[in-house]
């Protein structure tokens, strides 16, 4: 089972994600009853879709019991990076503007804050957040252990039994069965 | 045809362009294909190397391959020329590869990978199936991604047959013929494992034709300010950030191709591949790495293109889909427009290589358990990871036979399909993206990570965005109803899937007295 923290993680998570697709349902619901846009649905849209992003992240890092004050911390910057961006476009003016690093400044914030800033950030803050593997290193190991462990373990607890998947008779008394956020049911 | 579906096809002929270099290079993309295949072959004996490479990939050939088989040959043909028509809305397809090339992998990678060692799982309906312990859930899944990749598969081998036929005249059907046969040749013979032995190779023609393109669209405009500041003399809505699709197309196009690269069955696919979880973690560096460079071309090749029109080098364009072959003819030399075609070709084939592996195991393993019959694969016997494919069963090489006749039948329905109108197969192409995301996210994304999630839940989202995503994409093609200002049916899937996820599996839970 997953710990309170994960789950609670989790939930915060799912919380998040329905929060910024309620705002795009929103703002689509606007446009389509209107016909036209309104004035603030970019702004919600920009809004759901970063919150949306931010979320998955979010769920991802509570099943990878990961979500500690640091990571936290960098997911809200995340979402702050993304908002910001969007609302600084959608706000600034759009006439005489100067390039910026090549682009015109409004294009330019969007592309290399949302495009560029997370393509350096995150692939390193995954590599460095991932906990060491206990089969790390041992990959032929790695299934073998799932069916030596059958019936034994996280995996087992979560209960899957009567299903598809319940063949499968059972997890693995791993740290990776035990990390898994499936088979929660 | 929604703006979306671009994303996925080419449906429109190419020019001739490159001279006697473009088949020489063509023919030698083709050659080393075959050499991986004949290698790639003689090591699948078994279900478990046919549809998940014998759960024994690295890193770098995890990473290459997850790149190749998301870039199609849309980023080399149809993202130039949508670049060229709609400027920087274009951006907004690609913009969230900066999230999602990690996010894949911090949300899915690690419970993927655990449910096929713990759970034999070969396929994504079977991990939605062993998720909830929900035959319907996996058989939904499955329903769902077979619709979506056969017009899929056959916008793909339509634009394999535009290609092959612009670099060697052949008509627009054979092209299509020859195109699946070397697909299948491959895939059929060596399943996934060619696969993605071959994407590294196709991955690495895709980065080399795109950083060389890149170069020289940078040096035909004088550089990035160069072609900026000739395209904002032209026309400023071009690099506004939002283009000339406005900013309501722009964010959704964020929103769907972000949130919903979770739910990709081709690329989530690879997770149940690596060879042990730590595997994983350089994956995004070496992804991210991948498509920063193969997406150069996307980025460049347009907005130069339309920098020349407009400096008058380059007469103006009949259809926005000719700008990288007018670019090829002048603005490089003729020899890398051997090399930028058979890194179309690579784009095309490394992703219906993917595709046809994911609908072959939904064939013949998914639909099958979902109907209470005994399929192939996954977690008969012991349980236990893929080695039970082969000890486990007995019944390794009639599963692989199976996979095998249903790759053909795949690629032969998809080849058919791709010979109809082409507007028609632009059609059925349209729903791919869309559906896979507004059906899979919720049950497959959210669902792995939320122990909230029901089975009822999973269910009632797949079936929502199946519905909302087909009558919505019908309605609009019919012109029965269109929705406004640049909303895209695929982005309304995707909410309301989502939505009815989150209300039934809390529902679920509150009738059963609170939180698990």
């Amino acid at each position: 089972m997953p710990s309170p923290r994960e789950a609670a993680g989790a939930d915060r998570g799912v919380a998040l994600l329905t929060a910024g697709v309620a705002a795009v349902a929103l703002a689509y619901a606007a446009i389509v009853v209107r016909g036209v846009p309104p004035w603030w649905a970019p702004w919600a849209l920009a809004l759901g879709a970063s919150v949306a992003s931010v979320a998955m992240f979010v769920l991802g890092a509570a099943t990878r019991g990961v979500l500690t004050r640091r990571v936290t911390a960098l997911l809200v910057g995340l979402g702050v990076l993304l908002l910001a961006a969007f609302w600084t476009a959608l706000a600034l003016p759009g006439t005489g503007e100067p390039l910026l690093l090549g682009l015109p400044r409004r294009l330019a914030v969007v592309f290399y804050a949302v495009g560029f800033i997370p393509l350096l950030v995150l692939p390193l803050t995954f590599a460095r957040t991932m906990p060491p593997s206990a089969t790390g290193g041992a990959g032929g190991a790695g299934g073998a252990g799932g069916g030596d462990a059958s019936g034994a373990g996280g995996g087992a607890s979560r209960g899957v039994g009567d299903g598809v998947g319940g063949e499968a008779g059972g997890g693995v008394g791993s740290e990776s069965g035990r990390r898994s956020g499936a088979p929660l049911t | 045809m929604s703006a979306l579906a671009l994303a996925a096809m080419q449906t429109a002929a190419i020019p001739r362009v490159g001279g006697e270099a473009t088949p020489a290079a063509m023919l030698a993309y083709l050659i080393v294909i075959a050499v991986i295949a004949a290698w790639a072959t003689r090591r699948t004996r078994n279900a478990a190397d046919f549809f998940v490479a014998g759960r024994a990939l690295g890193t770098v050939v995890l990473g290459v391959s997850a790149m190749a088989a998301t870039l199609s040959g849309f980023t080399f043909i149809g993202g130039p020329g949508l670049f060229y028509g709609l400027g920087a809305t274009a951006l907004f397809i690609v913009l969230p590869a900066s999230l999602t090339n990690t996010l894949g992998a911090w949300t899915l990678a690690r419970p993927l990978h655990d449910l096929g060692r713990t759970h034999g799982v070969i396929t994504i309906p079977g991990a939605i199936g062993a998720r909830y312990g929900s035959r319907a859930a996996q058989g939904w899944a499955a329903a769902a991604i077979l619709v979506a990749l056969i017009g899929y598969i056959a916008t793909n081998f339509l634009a394999l047959g535009y290609v092959l036929s612009a670099v060697f005249g052949v008509s627009l059907s054979a092209g299509i013929w020859i195109g699946a046969a070397a697909v299948l040749a491959y895939t059929v013979a060596g399943g996934i494992l060619a696969g993605v032995y071959a994407d590294v190779f196709q991955g690495a023609v895709m980065a080399l034709a795109s950083v060389a393109a890149c170069w020289y669209a940078l040096r035909s405009g004088g550089g990035l300010g160069g072609i900026s500041r000739t395209l904002v003399a032209s026309d400023a809505s071009l690099l506004s950030p939002w283009g000339t699709g406005g900013a309501i197309t722009a964010l959704s196009w964020f929103f769907v191709f972000g949130v919903g690269s979770l739910a990709q069955p081709h690329i989530a696919h690879k997770y149940l591949m690596a060879r042990d979880v730590e595997r994983f973690r350089w994956y995004p560096m070496v992804m991210t790495v991948a498509m920063t460079l193969t997406l150069l071309l996307y980025l460049t090749v347009g907005i130069a293109v339309k920098a020349m029109v407009a400096r008058g080098a380059m007469p103006p364009l009949a259809r926005n889909d000719d700008a990288m072959p007018a670019f090829l003819v002048h603005a490089v030399p003729a020899a890398l427009a051997g090399v930028v075609f058979a890194g179309v070709a690579a784009a095309i084939m490394s992703t219906v290589n993917s595709f046809l592996s994911v609908g072959a195991a939904a064939l013949t393993h998914d639909l099958p358990q979902a109907m209470g019959r005994r399929a192939g694969g996954a977690g008969s016997a012991s349980g236990a990871g893929g080695e039970t494919l082969v000890s486990g069963a007995g019944h390794a090489s009639r599963d692989l036979v199976r996979g095998r006749v249903a790759t053909v039948a795949l690629a032969l329905a998809a080849v058919a399909v791709a010979h109809a109108p082409g507007a028609q197969v632009a059609f059925l192409g349209v729903f791919g993206y869309g559906l896979f995301a507004s059906t899979l996210v919720p049950a497959l994304a959210v669902g792995l990570n939320w122990p909230g999630a029901t089975a009822r839940g999973a269910v009632a989202s797949i079936v929502t965005g199946l519905v909302v995503t087909l009558a919505g994409e019908t309605a609009s093609y019919l012109g029965w109803y269109r929705l406004p200002a640049g909303v895209p049916w695929s982005g309304v899937a995707l909410v309301a899937a989502t939505l009815v996820f989150v209300a039934v599996s809390g529902a679920e839970r509150l009738r059963a007295g609170g939180t698990r």
